[in-house]
């Protein structure tokens, strides 16, 4: 697969030094998750390398604009373990970078000029900002359930997702409804996949990447393995969980085998979600035509390793 | 439900294949059952639903009691009961004369009307897609596998039949017989959604008017030989919080129904409408028990009925106007305050009819 360059200080006007200060803290060290989905994808439909990086830019472009502004929305100090860019550049400046990086999209992809690309993307940003929205709606709702949850989820998370297998087809204008039905599916998939993983980085689960622990729980936000792992306790003792300021704490109000075995359900239940996306996969194979198989057999192992956090 | 372990094999069926509504109504098969996992494009011609098909004895299902309460849904058959309930307080407040196996068999028949009603309405929603995108629509009988569709339909069918049975001598020779006749068109719409009525946005309508003046009016004429406008009043006081409690089942899934493309009440007029909505059915509410109570009864032994709707609707109301989100989870209990309201309403009003009786 091809190395491709998300970050380059040349896209930007040299004359606003700050916001390519900016940028160059925000791009360094992001994993580029989404913009190698799009290469994987993109490759076997035989997109030229220039169409690629288009695409790859512009997902990366539309995630970090949204991390701009996710930051200070939740007040997040540290982003890939580096000062957050609003506490370093201002708040102010921060909207501005993440508003840009919006426009900036727009602009290539208008130059590139495929009108359903657009769309396509559009809709992209517009369902990760009303995924945002209701997201911060719900900030000391400790009464959530987890369908509402995968419901934020799948607009916030599952939106870039399905851009990032939707994207590359309509950028080939394969436009056939049956394919991108099964590729939004298989994006809405992996984004619950990933968001709950992400989720259990937040209890110490898996977090090989040493993120912050307990974070969401201590600003409001009860996330998905939050739900899970509190719904059926009593009421004074889930009140207690939810106060709790440590990991530790938390084990030892919800006992440590509770903990143990709501997190083996969950598990379970996010199997069952993996094999319904390898089904999907299955049934898209069916679809393609034989050149475009392999996009099938570049996806097939990608949810493991999402969820399990396994390189 | 199933158990993710459960060895299962996964099907998707769109709706241009010959097997999409057998496997649907679940009578593809009397060995296995179909649990709908994923609808995808729902109320539409590409609509596909994804399917985990599993042994019978592989899906945990509950007691035959517990899958019964969960489709008859109890605590909702209040909607008619009520009503009935508070007609006959006011009979015997009046000292109205009445057969009682005429109003037996005329209770017994609307109960099992709202019975059928409720699996109609649970078999349509299943098959039309709206409860299999709802994640909390219906009873969830069907979508976790406890039942098959199809059986949902045919009890549905018998508890019509003994509906129509136990209200043939009510309707005989009587003007009750057109409203008979027509709860039984929206029994049947209900079932097979012709109209879209439902669609449109007019279940609320329907509720308002079958557990409301409709039902209390022809209930009065088919037992105590007359109806009048205090029993259309006591109908527009528990029409009412029936159209409370659908406006609250739509507002809760104004999102879900949206994003599905389906066209409720909620949905057509947007979240800060529903709330000004939710608010003006409560001021109904308290409008129609406020002329039962000064302008018709006349009579301040009927005052718990006012304070009740006070009461609930007050701090319902404030929580209402307080939401800020369609997902916050303080509009999931919207539909038990409305359930609620119809208990106390039926307590207090037949408890202030026995009272005006003795007093």
């Amino acid at each position: 697969m091809k190395s491709v360059k998300i970050f380059d200080s040349r896209d930007f006007p040299a004359y606003l030094p700050k916001l390519n200060n900016l940028y160059d803290d925000l791009f360094t060290g992001g994993k580029g998750f989404r913009s190698v989905l799009v290469t994987k994808v993109s490759e076997p439909l035989n997109l030229d390398d220039r169409l690629i990086q288009l695409l790859c830019q512009t997902i990366e472009f539309i995630h970090n604009a949204s991390l701009l502004h996710d930051d200070l929305i939740d007040r997040s100090q540290l982003r890939r373990n580096k000062p957050a860019a609003w506490t370093k550049y201002t708040p102010e400046y921060a909207v501005l970078a993440g508003d840009y990086l919006l426009a900036r999209v727009m602009v290539n992809l208008g130059s590139h000029g495929n009108v359903r690309l657009i769309q396509l993307t559009a809709q992209a940003i517009s369902d990760l900002l009303e995924g945002e929205w209701i997201q911060d709606s719900l900030v000391r709702d400790f009464d959530i359930t987890l369908d509402q949850l995968d419901r934020v989820h799948n607009l916030k998370t599952g939106s870039l997702f399905k851009w990032c297998l939707q994207g590359p087809f309509v950028a080939a204008e394969i436009y056939d409804r049956d394919i991108h039905t099964l590729l939004e599916e298989c994006g809405t998939l992996l984004g619950l996949l990933f968001q709950r993983s992400d989720d259990l980085l937040d209890f110490d689960v898996r977090n090989y990447e040493n993120k912050a622990v307990l974070g969401d729980l201590k600003s409001g936000y009860l996330n998905s393995f939050g739900v899970f792992l509190t719904r059926d306790l009593p009421e004074e003792q889930r009140q207690r969980a939810l106060k709790a300021q440590s990991l530790g704490e938390l084990k030892s109000i919800v006992t440590e085998s509770h903990f143990e075995s709501r997190l083996q359900a969950f598990d379970r239940m996010n199997i069952a979600l993996i094999e319904l996306y390898d089904h999907q996969l299955e049934r898209l194979r069916a679809l393609l035509p034989e050149s475009q198989k392999p996009i099938v057999d570049q996806l097939l192992p990608l949810s493991k390793p999402l969820y399990w956090r396994k390189k | 439900m199933i158990d993710p372990e459960v060895p299962k094999k996964l099907k998707t069926l769109s709706q241009r294949d010959a097997e999409f509504t057998a496997y649907l109504d679940g009578s593809f098969s009397s060995t296995e059952i179909a649990v709908p996992l994923r609808s995808l494009n729902v109320g539409t011609q590409s609509e596909e639903v994804t399917f985990a098909v599993v042994k019978n004895e592989d899906v945990q299902t509950p007691s035959f009691l517990t899958v019964c309460r969960a489709l008859i849904r109890p605590a909702t058959l209040i909607f008619s009961l009520g009503p009935m309930a508070v007609v006959m307080a006011r009979a015997i407040s009046i000292h109205q004369y009445f057969n009682v196996f005429l109003v037996l068999a005329c209770v017994f028949g609307i109960l099992c009307f709202q019975m059928a009603v409720n699996l109609f309405n649970d078999y349509g929603d299943h098959m039309k897609g709206q409860d299999r995108v709802r994640p909390k629509g219906g009873s969830r009988a069907i979508q976790n596998g406890w039942v098959r569709a199809k059986k949902v339909r045919q009890a549905a069918l018998g508890l019509t039949g003994l509906a129509a049975l136990s209200g043939i001598p009510a309707i005989v020779n009587s003007p009750a017989l057109l409203l008979a006749l027509l709860a039984l068109v929206v029994a049947l719409e209900f079932a097979f959604q012709r109209l879209r009525l439902k669609r449109r946005g007019f279940a609320e309508v329907l509720a308002f008017g079958l557990t409301g003046p409709l039902l209390t009016v022809g209930f009065s004429w088919a037992v105590l030989g007359f109806a009048g406008l205090n029993e259309f009043v006591i109908g527009c006081v528990f029409g009412a919080i029936a159209l409370l409690y659908f406006h609250s089942a739509n507002f809760e899934n104004i999102m879900v129904d949206s994003q599905a493309g389906a066209r409720t009440w909620a949905t057509r007029t947007g979240f800060e409408a529903s709330k000004t909505f939710y608010l003006f059915v409560s001021g109904l509410c308290i409008a129609f028990a406020a002329a039962e109570v000064f302008l018709l009864e006349r009579n301040i032994k009927l005052l718990p009925l006012l304070l009740v709707q006070l009461l609930v609707l007050i701090p319902v109301s404030r929580r209402v106007k307080g939401l800020a989100s369609p997902l916050s989870s303080d509009l999931v209990g919207l539909r038990v305050e409305a359930v609620r309201l119809s208990w106390l309403t039926t307590i207090a009003m037949v408890g202030s009819f026995i009272w005006m009786k003795q007093g």
